[in-house]
């Protein structure tokens, strides 16, 4: 995967590097525009914009946006509820399979609201029993051992008698757990959370947020964590991939990505987001809100908010440059400064991506 | 009851505006009745901004509605008082006929609701909304006078005064909640309410805003009862923090020592459920179990089943919000904080020495507009 330069490719390769689970090439996704009568001028929303992406066996990918930055488009790309524009999806390295139920087999998504994902009228006993018979893996009617055992895996215990429950007995964050058991039933490789967490209670969040990461490492599942939330992404997340107005502006191990974001924009959300643990109040460098997608910025989607924008920012769009080991920033600043890259690399500890206790130096904020 | 008579401290912020002593509201009547706050007691000071932190369910909303007398059956205040210190006297909010509420309302206490970002008139501009409420408050005012202030409140919340032609759809999410939090302030309130006011925002936008709010606050020295789930929000924003918990205040500090030094085991499982930014990557827990179904809040204490410390007191017996002596502005009630217990090390924290970092108003310029010497010592104290 070094053949696209934007490949965000954070793992540091091994040498018995298996292919990526899941795979994204150049996504881009743009949504025709109805304006007046009909489709006219052919306007278009550019939502997704060559985005590429990789998603191992055992890890968990974060997207990290704003609304309106392509993150939750992006995952159904890769779910093929959505046909991209251009660009293509790779499962196990081959070119995924077109939709349908084959693929739905290796590929599951979770929704983000589980109040309206499961059917009211039916009991635990059909909406996971369903996936069960649909694909296979079970004969007739699903046996409630199955089912059990599936409640079992997302800890909703004891599991004989959440069979029998409806989903209006059940709180929020136990609804997500059967949302993401529905998902396991099929034994899928691939797991899409969308926002999995950000319609749950807080005090409940982190259960959920746990047992992805229990998954992640008991069943090997490659799991893609859609946020706004860049504090969670960086408790779950190995890696994390920055999206700004359709496009991946940062991607790099999760910790030391957000222990020394490169990318401005990456820097702006940091230091906007809610933490008690600072020592001073941070200031915000490019206020402002992103920009209409039906006619994105030329160039850099965020010079026109960026502090730092020089002339070439507004006129050619930059392509990821290699920040630190295995992070990248799509800035243009970082073109010629790889030296002041490197020696912020120095500091580093060479934190292995994977690692869920990487050997981060004391609590900083982010250089601004 | 035991209620929470806390002193001014030394800085000299203002006094008390709002006083909510032993407020009980229930939602129905009869014993299905579902108790939504319990017997709460909170003061607002003038100037000051007061965080009420709690999740879906426990009361927080309720609470505003309650103290405004904006409830909907089946809503009942069932017990206690809010007492408002106005501009122009005293007024017990939960006895004033509904004349007294309507002029109190907007213009001594404004509400910026939950959904505000919907809550603008689609089919009208947002200069012909703002002119409304002078219209209706200000009956002496003309009609190029009205428009003159309303390009002014829409100056004060940072959007220029051309927009006030534009529909409420020509102006982004954060736009629109500016113009709402602009209408709230038309009429100079000493109390602004905010329910959950950036819960919909993106973090960019929603920081902006504070700081907005909170340079507003600065020179106009109104308070703000802030209302939020977003305990870590609240401890960069707000002043004093009360958290609640099934209908219950059940810890009330300043915002430093509630965040370093939690007294009760729910606050201080809610400050675990906080991702930090910084550092390493620990695992956290969270809180076990769920909120409590408030039709069936658990005898005691209500959050014993989910509290790690619980013992056989908390089942049988529900602690009352007592001042704790050791640290002067603060309460809390749990058990373990009463005499005869000890609390564990992680509830006995020694209060912190230094105040973190808070949002701050962007515009340095605001302490040299401030007209109020009482105001400036508060803000020179945060």
């Amino acid at each position: 995967m070094t053949d696209t330069t934007d490949s965000v490719d954070v793992q540091s390769p091994a040498p018995d590097a298996e292919p990526a689970a899941l795979e994204a090439r150049s996504l881009t996704k743009h949504f025709p525009v109805r304006r007046g009568w009909g489709l006219r001028g052919g306007a278009v929303v550019h939502a997704v914009e060559d985005v590429s992406l990789v998603l191992r066996r055992g890890t968990v990918t974060a997207v990290v946006g704003e609304s309106g930055s392509g993150k939750s488009t992006l995952a159904r790309m890769l779910a093929q509820l959505i046909k991209p524009t251009a660009g293509e999806v790779f499962l196990d390295g081959a070119p995924a399979p077109a939709g349908g139920r084959s693929y739905a087999k290796l590929v599951q998504l979770v929704l983000q609201d589980p109040f309206a994902s499961l059917n009211p009228i039916h009991g635990m006993r059909y909406i996971l029993g369903r996936p069960l018979k649909i694909h296979g893996t079970a004969e007739g009617r699903a046996s409630d051992e199955a089912i059990q055992d599936l409640l079992r895996r997302v800890a909703l215990t004891p599991a004989e008698q959440f069979i029998e429950k409806l989903p209006h007995e059940l709180s929020g964050g136990q609804r997500q757990r059967v949302a993401i058991a529905r998902a396991l039933a099929v034994q899928p490789r691939v797991l899409l959370a969308d926002e999995p967490v950000s319609m749950l209670d807080v005090s409940i969040r982190l259960g959920v947020l746990n047992l992805l990461a229990d998954l992640r490492d008991r069943e090997r599942l490659a799991i893609l964590y859609v946020t706004h939330d860049i504090a969670s992404a960086r408790y779950l997340a190995d890696s994390i991939a920055v999206m700004y107005a359709g496009r991946v502006v940062e991607a790099g191990p999760a910790v030391q990505l957000t222990d020394h974001p490169q990318h401005p924009y990456t820097q702006l959300l940091l230091s906007a987001a809610p933490d008690p643990d600072r020592a001073e109040a941070p200031s915000l460098a490019g206020a402002g809100s992103p920009p209409s997608l039906v006619n994105p910025p030329s160039g850099c989607r965020f010079h026109p908010r960026c502090p730092f924008a020089m002339a070439k920012c507004a006129e050619q769009n930059p392509p990821a440059f290699e920040v630190g080991p295995g992070q990248t920033s799509a800035c243009w600043l970082h073109e010629t400064s790889s030296t002041v890259s490197a020696t912020a690399v120095e500091e580093r500890t060479t934190s292995s991506a994977s690692s869920p206790s990487p050997t981060s130096s004391e609590p900083e904020t982010p250089a601004g | 009851m035991s209620s929470v008579e806390l002193d001014l401290p030394a800085q000299g912020r203002g006094d008390a505006v709002l006083e909510i002593s032993g407020l009980c509201v229930d939602y129905g009547f009869s014993e299905d009745a579902v108790h939504a706050v319990v017997d709460a007691t909170l003061t607002l000071r003038r100037g000051e901004v007061l965080g009420l932190a709690g999740e879906s369910g426990s009361g927080k909303s309720t609470l505003a509605y309650a103290l405004t007398r904006l409830l909907r059956t089946p809503g009942v205040i069932t017990e206690g008082e809010v007492v408002f210190h106005g501009k122009d006297g005293d007024y017990d909010l939960l006895a004033a006929d509904l004349d007294v509420m309507r002029r109190l309302r907007w213009s001594q206490i404004a509400v910026v609701f939950q959904s505000a970002m919907n809550a603008l008139n689609p089919v009208l501009t947002v200069g012909s909304q703002l002119t409304d409420v002078l219209k209706a408050h200000r009956p002496g005012m003309d009609r190029r006078a009205r428009k003159a202030r309303a390009g002014e409140l829409l100056n004060l919340v940072g959007i220029t005064a051309d927009r006030l032609g534009s529909y409420p759809h020509e102006l982004s999410g954060g736009m629109r909640q500016r113009v709402m939090i602009a209408m709230a302030l038309a009429l100079e309130p000493d109390v602004l309410i905010m329910d959950e006011p950036t819960t919909a925002l993106d973090v960019v936008t929603q920081r902006e805003i504070l700081e907005e709010l909170v340079g507003l606050r600065d020179r106009l020295g109104f308070a703000v009862l802030f209302i939020t789930h977003d305990l870590s929000l609240l401890i960069e924003l707000a002043d004093t923090i009360a958290v609640m918990y099934a209908g219950r205040v059940v810890e009330y500090a300043e915002a430093a020592s509630l965040f370093r030094a939690p007294r009760h085991p729910y606050t201080a499982g809610l400050l675990n459920s906080f991702p930090s930014l910084h550092g390493e990557r620990k695992a956290m827990i969270g809180i076990p179990g769920s909120p409590p179904d408030l039709r069936h809040v658990p005898s005691g204490c209500p959050f014993h089943v989910r509290c790690p410390h619980a013992m056989d007191i908390c089942e049988q017996e529900e602690p009352k919000l007592i001042e704790l002596a050791s640290s002067g502005r603060r309460a809390a009630a749990c058990w373990l904080q009463t005499e005869g217990h000890t609390a564990p090390e992680a509830l006995a924290l020694p209060e912190p020495t230094v105040l973190g970092a808070r949002i701050a108003s962007r515009t340095g310029a605001v302490a040299a507009e401030l007209e109020n010497p009482e105001i400036e010592a508060a803000g020179s104290a945060l």
